[in-house]
């Protein structure tokens, strides 16, 4: 009931001077709204790097065929007009792969194609993924509707294709891609089947994007376009001769990542005269991600804690003066019967009400601007849920702490000089 | 029956940069019960010195003060502002009413630090002492809107909200005209009919001479007046 009749009459007193407590609580509110925003735009970020990760598959190892440096310097001084650039992982590579490493489970090949992609005579930007039935297993990745590519189209190498969700809605806007046919690359090809949306994995390249891609079986994209892919210029032509562009590695259960990864490495070491295999570990990527988070709390932390300060220096002055200006009031309260320890309750009730509304505030106002930036951005905003009462309570605890020293002051005021201030 | 105040050989001293001040040197003073006394003298001589010493609002540099024959040395922080709470209401020369809320309100605030009243009671008890002091029509005004009279008239139910037994009036009519000063004085007097102890501190002689006793201080001692 006493703390109560504290908070109303500090409240009171707040509303006395309207401007000037908001003006006294601008440090906190601003300290606590960047805070909670940046939070939010940093628990967005990292939900998505996460996200990218958890989608490579915890169990996986990925294998990258990377343009090795000597090719790349090449290209930079060529000569010729026309030129073939050999590297990365073969069939056969992974093939002997399988077979030397049991800890592999199953292999999963992708081949990105550099052909265009028509559907009702238009152009699309859509990207070819050229892949096996194990693909849906080990990227987790099942069919919305249809099929997925199949044993059989492997065998045959059919001209079928199966649309990820993004580019099923550019291909086909109003109507189900299944039973559609769609030219790729000059070749007509048939939709069996429609994936759900995935979202982002990994980093950067056509293959961190599942969603915008066609799949067509792994061996129709050797029978129908060879080995060889060649990309046009104005008078030049670059071809690739690339088999593999990614291997994605289901490991077995239990097995350890790191030895399998290792032995992949040295096996692609052995085969190949040049460094032109990267190995992923998905789950250390993660693992050095959680590291890093750990490091950016820290800094948010201290942020956190300077814009407090600042804050808290701030109400610290406005008691201060706000003390200095309510001298004879203190004065009297003394003469009515006031205690010093009641002196200190009424001016530190004020500073902490004061950073309790400010801490509200910020807390209201960081949400907006996250969602503000969210949908700017156009993200998900996601919130750490803990940040909005821990905001307040830090704010409230920043003027406990700086409303202490003005009120000792106050209450260390002798009443009779008090009374007599001018 | 121990006096009301019995204060002996009390002296203060104020620890200033240019050097001490003897505010009170070795005054001595008893008031009974329900006294109306004044106490006069020129400015810095010390009476207002007095007046908050007797209040508890300062302490002696040396000397004993008696209330109700309780030393006043030995009590704490807290005790001291129980006694000024329940005991002593203060009338000040400037009022010192809070701007900024109302007469009622002004009024009330001298219940804030005395807990154990019921809110009820102690609005009704307001309401009447408002009543008394003859502003009933003005409870939802504001200081800054009344006159220098009605503030102090505010005042003064202000100090006898919690009902205390000791009026200490630091030159209450000090602000007013004659009009508002009689009316002051005029309460004072029925207040202590009503069997309350008045010490009023004031250089005005004539309202001086309208008390029943009064002391002249001269550079911090009684130069006249019983003791």
């Amino acid at each position: 009931m006493a703390q109560l009749k504290l908070v109303a009459e500090a409240w009171q007193n707040l509303m006395l001077h309207k401007t000037r407590s908001f003006l006294a609580a601008l440090g906190i509110i601003f300290g606590v709204a960047s805070v909670i925003c940046m939070l939010s735009i940093s628990e967005v970020a990292r939900r998505d790097v996460i996200g990218r990760i958890e989608r490579m598959g915890l169990h996986n190892l990925i294998l990258d065929s990377v343009k090795p440096e000597d090719i790349r310097k090449q290209e930079r001084q060529r000569s010729e007009d026309s030129w073939v650039a050999r590297f990365g992982m073969t069939r056969l590579d992974l093939d002997i792969l399988k077979e030397t490493v049991p800890e592999i489970e199953s292999i999963v090949p992708m081949r990105v194609m550099l052909s265009d992609v028509y559907a009702n005579l238009q152009l699309s930007d859509i990207n070819v993924v050229a892949t096996t039935p194990e693909y849906t297993e080990v990227m987790e990745h099942h069919v919305a509707s249809g099929r997925f590519l199949a044993a059989a189209d492997e065998a045959n190498a059919s001209a079928v294709c199966v649309l990820g969700a993004d580019a099923a809605r550019k291909l086909f806007p109003l109507s189900s891609a299944v039973d559609e046919v769609v030219k790729i690359g000059g070749a007509h090809f048939k939709v069996v089947g429609v994936m759900p949306r995935k979202g982002q994995t990994g980093s950067g390249g056509i293959l961190s994007n599942p969603d915008n891609a066609a799949y067509i079986p792994f061996a129709t994209s050797f029978a129908r376009f060879g080995k060889l892919q060649t990309r046009g210029g104005q008078g030049v032509s670059e071809a690739t001769e690339l088999e593999v562009n990614r291997a994605v590695l289901r490991v077995r259960d239990g097995k350890p990542l790191k030895l399998v990864a290792q032995a992949a490495q040295n096996l692609m070491r052995q085969r190949h005269r040049q460094d032109d295999v990267a190995v992923t570990i998905p789950f250390s990527l993660l693992k050095e991600h959680k590291q890093a988070e750990q490091i950016f709390r820290w800094v948010m932390g201290s942020l956190a804690a300077i814009s407090l300060l600042v804050g808290g220096i701030g109400i610290m002055n406005i008691m201060l003066a706000n003390m200095a200006e309510r001298r004879q009031e203190i004065g009297l309260r003394r003469a009515l019967g006031a205690t010093r320890r009641d002196i200190v309750r009424l001016f530190v009730g004020e500073s902490a009400l004061l950073c309790c509304l400010g801490g509200a505030i910020g807390v209201g106002t960081g949400a907006a601007l996250a969602v503000a930036v969210g949908s700017l951005a156009d993200w998900t905003v996601a919130f750490q849920p803990l940040s909005f009462p821990l905001g307040i309570i830090v704010s409230v605890l920043t003027g406990l702490i700086f409303g202490t020293v003005p009120a000792i002051n106050a209450a260390r005021l002798d009443p009779v000089l008090a009374l007599r201030a001018e | 029956m121990d006096p009301l105040i019995a204060i002996d050989n009390i002296s203060k001293v104020y620890a200033m940069r240019g050097g001490d001040v003897h505010a009170l040197r070795q005054v001595s003073l008893t008031i009974e019960e329900a006294e109306f006394m004044s106490i006069v003298g020129k400015s810095g001589s010390g009476k207002s010195t007095l007046l908050y010493l007797l209040g508890l609002l300062t302490s002696p540099t040396s000397g004993e003060y008696r209330i109700r024959g309780r030393q006043a040395h030995g009590l704490s922080d807290f005790e001291r502002s129980q006694v000024r709470g329940k005991e002593i209401g203060f009338i000040f020369q400037s009022f010192h009413l809070v701007p900024q809320i109302k007469v009622l309100e002004n009024v009330l605030l001298s219940a804030r630090y005395a807990p154990e009243t019921s809110s009820t009671d102690t609005r009704k008890r307001a309401l009447e002492l408002v009543d008394r002091v003859g502003l009933s029509h003005r409870i939802d005004h504001r200081p800054t809107e009344l006159s220098n009279g009605e503030m102090q008239r505010v005042a003064i139910a202000r100090a006898l909200l919690t009902d205390p037994s000791l009026i200490l009036a630091d030159e209450p009519t000090g602000n007013l005209d004659e009009e508002n000063g009689d009316e002051v004085y005029n309460l004072l007097k029925s207040l202590n009919e009503e069997g309350k102890t008045i010490i009023i501190v004031t250089h005005d002689a004539q309202l001086a001479a309208r008390t029943d006793r009064c002391i002249r201080l001269k550079d911090g001692e009684v130069v006249n007046g019983s003791t």
